[in-house]
């Protein structure tokens, strides 16, 4: 089992989640509403509030504030981050990864249906964290996508990942996406052990999480 | 089950051709500018004396506007717009959706389409580079607009990706993409994610159009 370091109801979560409310409601106010008016000032105020206690913009700052493996950042499962749905991740004794997430508005793709992107999106993520311990990083190689049937919104998604073989540094690892037990997406991935590295943690190799 | 006028929507909005002229934002628009900026704001903040007061004032302004604001159930039916314009709610190219750096991509003269990318923190993957899913998220449209702009609108049937070097934040990147076949309702496509002209991520996608899809074109 891995410490995903994700200690939920912190305060920056919370603000987070707040802000997560306002992504959708943005998809439903009227486009005109003059309280928006206000809504914009206060939220610019705040912006400009925590902005200034920040220095200069560091892409890896949050690399060099803790863990990036499991990140609270990160646009799938972070809770630090408005845009992510998020999903909740959870780890089997086997170390297979399941989640589980309901999506709403802001990740619709055809009428009234997950975004077929946003599902990549998401198993590429929940692939990528399968069967990993902390000190042995995966690097997403290559991934395929099959979409067997459309992905309701507003309906609780489930996601399950598992490795499937090893071989030397390449791991294969499969997952879906399923509604109601129905598969809406399948997924196929290679990725490459990183070599074990005291300096791994910090370095920027590798195209995914 | 998929009403093939909003894919087409989805799919013709992203390419709305030149926009040197950009249309006046409505307050909602700019309004989504702010939610954007104190989602970024939020997410680079490790701690702050008010982030619990903040998170009480912007729940407080969330259920104002939840109390005039139709259920996203009711608002699936009213979001889309009947004559197909720009889709604003998209989650790769709306200006209203915040989970969108909004994407627009252009025509080019051999028959693709190509647009313009820069992340920041927000859509972070591994530390300082884009995170993978958010590029599947990005070439997943780059394909479906490349068959739309070829006159075949269609819906992800599979999608391959190749993650070749890492993508950086707070790099331009250029997305590109162009429609390769079609074999009665199966078209493919390519597209790419480049940085200075060196492909970071490349996908390949397999589409299956509408059957009634196939004549109304882009």
């Amino acid at each position: 089992m891995v410490d995903d370091g994700n200690e939920a109801g912190t305060e920056v979560a919370e603000l987070a989640a707040a802000v997560r409310r306002l992504v959708d409601l943005m998809l439903r106010v009227e486009e005109n509403d003059p309280s928006l008016i206000d809504v914009i000032s206060e939220l610019d105020a705040m912006s400009a509030e925590l902005e200034s206690a920040q220095g200069a913009v560091d892409p890896f700052e949050n690399a060099r504030a803790g863990k990036w493996f499991f990140p609270r950042h990160d646009p799938v499962s972070g809770v630090e981050n408005a845009l992510a749905p998020p999903i909740e991740m959870e780890f089997d004794e086997d170390g297979a990864a399941r989640a589980s997430a309901t999506f709403g508005l802001p990740y619709q793709g055809p009428k009234g249906f997950v975004h077929g992107g946003i599902s990549a999106m998401v198993l590429d993520h929940v692939l990528s964290v399968a069967d990993v311990s902390p000190d042995q990083p995966l690097v997403t190689a290559e991934l395929s996508f099959r979409y067997e049937s459309p992905l309701p919104l507003f309906e609780r998604a489930e996601v399950t990942a598992h490795r499937v073989s090893v071989d030397g540094r390449k791991v294969r690892v499969a997952g879906d996406i399923r509604v109601n037990d129905r598969i809406a997406v399948s997924a196929e991935g290679l990725f490459i052990a990183k070599r074990l590295d005291p300096m791994s943690a910090t370095t920027t190799e590798g195209a995914s999480r | 089950m998929i009403e093939i006028s909003s894919l087409i929507a989805l799919n013709s909005g992203v390419m709305a051709g030149d926009r040197s002229h950009p249309t006046e934002m409505s307050p909602a628009d700019i309004a989504t500018n702010a939610v954007r900026r104190l989602a970024e704001a939020v997410v680079r903040t490790a701690s702050h004396p008010r982030a619990a007061d903040m998170a009480e004032r912007v729940n407080i302004l969330a259920d104002e506007l939840d109390s005039r604001a139709p259920s996203p159930a009711e608002r699936v039916e009213t979001m889309w717009d009947p004559a197909g314009g720009v889709p604003k709610h998209s989650p790769v190219a709306g200006i209203r959706n915040a989970v969108a750096q909004p994407l627009v991509l252009r025509y080019v003269p051999d028959g693709g389409v190509e647009g313009r990318l820069n992340f920041g923190v927000l859509h972070q993957g591994p530390p300082g580079c884009l995170h993978g899913g958010v590029a599947a998220l990005v070439l997943d449209v780059a394909l479906a607009s490349a068959n739309a702009r070829a006159g075949f609108p269609g819906v992800t049937a599979s999608m391959k990706i190749r993650y070749l070097q890492p993508t950086p934040l707070y790099r331009e990147l250029t997305v590109v993409a162009a429609h390769i076949d079609r074999d009665g309702r199966k078209v493919r496509a390519w597209a790419e994610i480049r940085l200075d002209g060196e492909v970071c991520v490349r996908a390949e996608g397999l589409f299956v159009t509408a059957r009634e899809g196939i004549a109304s074109g882009r």
